[in-house]
Protein backbone atom coordinates (compact mmCIF):
# COMPACT_ATOMS: atom_id res chain seq x y z
CA UNK A 1 0.00 0.00 0.00
CA UNK A 2 1.27 3.44 -0.89
CA UNK A 3 0.69 6.53 1.23
CA UNK A 4 1.40 10.15 0.37
CA UNK A 5 1.46 13.61 1.86
CA UNK A 6 0.09 15.41 -1.14
CA UNK A 7 -2.61 17.08 0.94
CA UNK A 8 0.00 18.46 3.36
CA UNK A 9 2.26 19.74 0.59
CA UNK A 10 -0.73 21.31 -1.10
CA UNK A 11 -1.68 23.03 2.16
CA UNK A 12 1.89 24.33 2.53
CA UNK A 13 1.74 25.79 -0.97
CA UNK A 14 -1.81 27.03 -0.31
CA UNK A 15 -3.13 25.66 -3.52
CA UNK A 16 -6.52 24.04 -4.08
CA UNK A 17 -7.10 20.63 -5.65
CA UNK A 18 -8.56 22.29 -8.73
CA UNK A 19 -5.55 24.61 -9.11
CA UNK A 20 -3.08 21.75 -8.70
CA UNK A 21 -5.03 19.65 -11.18
CA UNK A 22 -4.89 22.46 -13.72
CA UNK A 23 -1.16 22.99 -13.28
CA UNK A 24 -0.37 19.28 -13.56
CA UNK A 25 -2.86 18.72 -16.38
CA UNK A 26 -5.18 16.18 -14.80
CA UNK A 27 -8.74 16.29 -13.48
CA UNK A 28 -9.56 17.36 -9.93
CA UNK A 29 -10.98 13.89 -9.38
CA UNK A 30 -7.49 12.46 -9.92
CA UNK A 31 -5.92 14.68 -7.26
CA UNK A 32 -8.76 13.86 -4.88
CA UNK A 33 -8.36 10.12 -5.52
CA UNK A 34 -4.57 10.26 -4.98
CA UNK A 35 -4.92 12.21 -1.72
CA UNK A 36 -7.43 9.67 -0.41
CA UNK A 37 -5.27 6.70 -1.47
CA UNK A 38 -7.95 5.56 -3.90
CA UNK A 39 -5.60 5.75 -6.86
CA UNK A 40 -1.88 5.20 -7.26
CA UNK A 41 -0.50 7.59 -9.87
CA UNK A 42 1.73 6.51 -12.73
CA UNK A 43 5.46 7.22 -12.56
CA UNK A 44 4.98 10.10 -14.98
CA UNK A 45 2.33 11.76 -12.83
CA UNK A 46 4.30 11.13 -9.62
CA UNK A 47 7.35 12.79 -11.20
CA UNK A 48 5.25 15.76 -12.32
CA UNK A 49 3.84 16.19 -8.81
CA UNK A 50 7.23 15.90 -7.14
CA UNK A 51 8.72 18.40 -9.59
CA UNK A 52 5.93 20.84 -8.88
CA UNK A 53 6.39 20.63 -5.10
CA UNK A 54 10.18 20.61 -5.37
CA UNK A 55 10.43 17.28 -3.56
CA UNK A 56 11.67 13.85 -4.51
CA UNK A 57 9.10 11.19 -5.36
CA UNK A 58 10.07 9.35 -2.15
CA UNK A 59 9.25 12.40 -0.08
CA UNK A 60 5.78 12.59 -1.62
CA UNK A 61 4.99 8.89 -1.85
CA UNK A 62 6.16 6.01 0.33
CA UNK A 63 5.30 2.41 1.06
CA UNK A 64 3.02 2.04 4.04
CA UNK A 65 4.11 -0.73 6.41
CA UNK B 1 4.83 10.80 -23.45
CA UNK B 2 2.04 11.27 -25.96
CA UNK B 3 -0.48 8.49 -25.70
CA UNK B 4 -2.66 7.86 -28.70
CA UNK B 5 -6.33 7.92 -27.77
CA UNK B 6 -8.80 5.79 -29.66
CA UNK B 7 -11.74 7.63 -28.15
CA UNK B 8 -13.79 10.30 -29.88
CA UNK B 9 -13.38 13.94 -28.78
CA UNK B 10 -15.37 15.17 -25.79
CA UNK B 11 -17.71 17.19 -28.05
CA UNK B 12 -19.06 13.91 -29.46
CA UNK B 13 -20.36 13.03 -26.00
CA UNK B 14 -22.67 16.05 -26.06
CA UNK B 15 -23.82 15.02 -29.53
CA UNK B 16 -24.49 11.54 -28.14
CA UNK B 17 -26.65 12.87 -25.29
CA UNK B 18 -28.66 15.03 -27.72
CA UNK B 19 -29.07 12.02 -30.03
CA UNK B 20 -30.31 9.98 -27.06
CA UNK B 21 -32.83 12.67 -26.17
CA UNK B 22 -34.03 12.80 -29.79
CA UNK B 23 -34.26 9.02 -29.94
CA UNK B 24 -36.49 9.02 -26.84
CA UNK B 25 -38.84 11.45 -28.62
CA UNK B 26 -38.81 9.21 -31.70
CA UNK B 27 -39.48 6.19 -29.49
CA UNK B 28 -42.52 7.93 -27.98
CA UNK B 29 -43.76 8.78 -31.50
CA UNK B 30 -43.20 5.17 -32.55
CA UNK B 31 -45.18 3.84 -29.60
CA UNK B 32 -47.96 6.39 -30.18
CA UNK B 33 -48.31 5.48 -33.88
CA UNK B 34 -47.80 1.75 -33.38
CA UNK B 35 -50.38 1.49 -30.61
CA UNK B 36 -52.93 3.54 -32.54
CA UNK B 37 -52.99 6.46 -30.12
CA UNK B 38 -52.13 8.75 -33.03
CA UNK B 39 -53.60 8.07 -36.46
CA UNK B 40 -51.73 9.48 -39.42
CA UNK B 41 -53.56 7.48 -42.11
CA UNK B 42 -50.49 5.29 -42.56
CA UNK B 43 -50.70 1.63 -43.55
CA UNK B 44 -47.81 0.81 -41.27
CA UNK B 45 -45.24 2.57 -39.09
CA UNK B 46 -42.65 4.23 -41.37
CA UNK B 47 -39.37 2.31 -41.56
CA UNK B 48 -37.35 5.46 -40.88
CA UNK B 49 -39.25 5.99 -37.63
CA UNK B 50 -38.63 2.37 -36.65
CA UNK B 51 -34.91 2.91 -37.20
CA UNK B 52 -34.90 6.22 -35.32
CA UNK B 53 -36.75 4.69 -32.40
CA UNK B 54 -34.70 1.50 -32.14
CA UNK B 55 -31.34 2.04 -33.82
CA UNK B 56 -30.67 5.63 -32.79
CA UNK B 57 -30.68 4.95 -29.01
CA UNK B 58 -28.06 2.26 -29.57
CA UNK B 59 -25.95 4.57 -31.75
CA UNK B 60 -26.22 7.45 -29.27
CA UNK B 61 -25.27 5.25 -26.29
CA UNK B 62 -22.32 3.90 -28.26
CA UNK B 63 -21.23 7.47 -29.11
CA UNK B 64 -21.37 8.44 -25.42
CA UNK B 65 -19.41 5.32 -24.47
CA UNK B 66 -16.54 5.91 -26.85
CA UNK B 67 -16.25 9.68 -26.28
CA UNK B 68 -13.61 11.18 -24.04
CA UNK B 69 -14.43 12.92 -20.78
CA UNK B 70 -13.57 16.61 -20.51
CA UNK B 71 -10.26 15.74 -18.89
CA UNK B 72 -9.47 12.18 -19.89
CA UNK B 73 -6.52 11.39 -17.65
CA UNK B 74 -5.11 8.18 -16.20
CA UNK B 75 -7.56 8.06 -13.29
CA UNK B 76 -10.57 8.41 -15.60
CA UNK B 77 -9.04 5.73 -17.81
CA UNK B 78 -8.68 3.43 -14.80
CA UNK B 79 -12.38 3.94 -13.98
CA UNK B 80 -13.19 3.21 -17.63
CA UNK B 81 -11.09 0.04 -17.56
CA UNK B 82 -12.77 -1.10 -14.34
CA UNK B 83 -16.22 -0.58 -15.90
CA UNK B 84 -15.20 -2.53 -19.00
CA UNK B 85 -13.86 -5.36 -16.83
CA UNK B 86 -17.10 -5.58 -14.82
CA UNK B 87 -19.19 -5.57 -18.01
CA UNK B 88 -17.10 -8.30 -19.65
CA UNK B 89 -17.26 -10.42 -16.51
CA UNK B 90 -21.01 -9.85 -16.31
CA UNK B 91 -21.44 -10.86 -19.94
CA UNK B 92 -19.29 -13.95 -19.50
CA UNK B 93 -20.42 -15.21 -16.10
CA UNK B 94 -24.08 -14.17 -15.90
CA UNK B 95 -24.69 -15.25 -19.48
CA UNK B 96 -23.01 -18.57 -18.81
CA UNK B 97 -25.15 -19.20 -15.71
CA UNK B 98 -28.42 -18.03 -17.29
CA UNK B 99 -27.84 -19.90 -20.54
CA UNK B 100 -26.79 -23.10 -18.79
CA UNK B 101 -29.77 -23.04 -16.47
CA UNK B 102 -32.17 -22.20 -19.33
CA UNK B 103 -30.81 -25.01 -21.48
CA UNK B 104 -30.94 -27.59 -18.74
CA UNK B 105 -34.08 -26.57 -16.85
CA UNK B 106 -36.30 -25.13 -19.60
CA UNK B 107 -35.18 -26.70 -22.88
CA UNK B 108 -33.89 -29.90 -21.23
CA UNK B 109 -30.81 -29.99 -23.44
CA UNK B 110 -27.26 -30.56 -22.24
CA UNK B 111 -24.51 -27.99 -22.79
CA UNK B 112 -23.56 -29.27 -26.23
CA UNK B 113 -22.33 -27.51 -29.38
CA UNK B 114 -25.71 -25.95 -30.11
CA UNK B 115 -25.88 -24.55 -26.60
CA UNK B 116 -22.36 -23.20 -26.93
CA UNK B 117 -23.31 -21.46 -30.18
CA UNK B 118 -26.44 -20.11 -28.53
CA UNK B 119 -24.27 -18.86 -25.67
CA UNK B 120 -21.92 -16.96 -27.99
CA UNK B 121 -24.77 -15.38 -29.98
CA UNK B 122 -26.54 -14.26 -26.82
CA UNK B 123 -23.28 -12.73 -25.58
CA UNK B 124 -23.21 -10.61 -28.73
CA UNK B 125 -26.91 -9.73 -28.80
CA UNK B 126 -26.62 -8.47 -25.24
CA UNK B 127 -24.52 -5.53 -26.49
CA UNK B 128 -27.10 -2.74 -25.92
CA UNK B 129 -27.64 -3.94 -22.35
CA UNK B 130 -23.88 -4.16 -21.80
CA UNK B 131 -23.45 -0.60 -23.04
CA UNK B 132 -26.09 0.59 -20.57
CA UNK B 133 -24.42 -1.32 -17.71
CA UNK B 134 -21.03 0.12 -18.71
CA UNK B 135 -22.43 3.66 -18.74
CA UNK B 136 -24.15 3.20 -15.37
CA UNK B 137 -20.94 1.90 -13.75
CA UNK B 138 -18.58 4.43 -15.36
CA UNK B 139 -20.77 7.53 -15.08
CA UNK B 140 -21.97 6.34 -11.67
CA UNK B 141 -18.41 6.20 -10.30
CA UNK B 142 -17.70 9.67 -11.70
CA UNK B 143 -20.89 10.96 -10.07
CA UNK B 144 -20.06 9.33 -6.70
CA UNK B 145 -16.60 10.91 -6.84
CA UNK B 146 -18.16 14.32 -7.47
CA UNK B 147 -20.36 13.90 -4.38
CA UNK B 148 -17.40 12.78 -2.26
CA UNK B 149 -15.37 15.78 -3.43
CA UNK B 150 -18.24 18.09 -2.51
CA UNK B 151 -18.35 16.59 1.00
CA UNK B 152 -14.55 16.83 1.24
CA UNK B 153 -14.69 20.57 0.62
CA UNK B 154 -17.18 21.13 3.45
Amino acid sequence: MIDNNLRVERAVKRISQAQLAEVIGVSRQTIFAIENNKFIPSTELALKLSAYFGKTVNELFWLKE
Amino acid sequence: MNKKSYLLPHACQKVGWWMLLASLVFALCYVAIDSGLVTLNLRETPAILTFLATGLPFLSLMTICISQERNEDEYIQSLRARAVFIVVMYDFVVNMIVMSLTNVLVHHIPFDEFAAFHYVTSMCTNLPLLIVIYLVIFKGSLFINQIKMRHDRQ
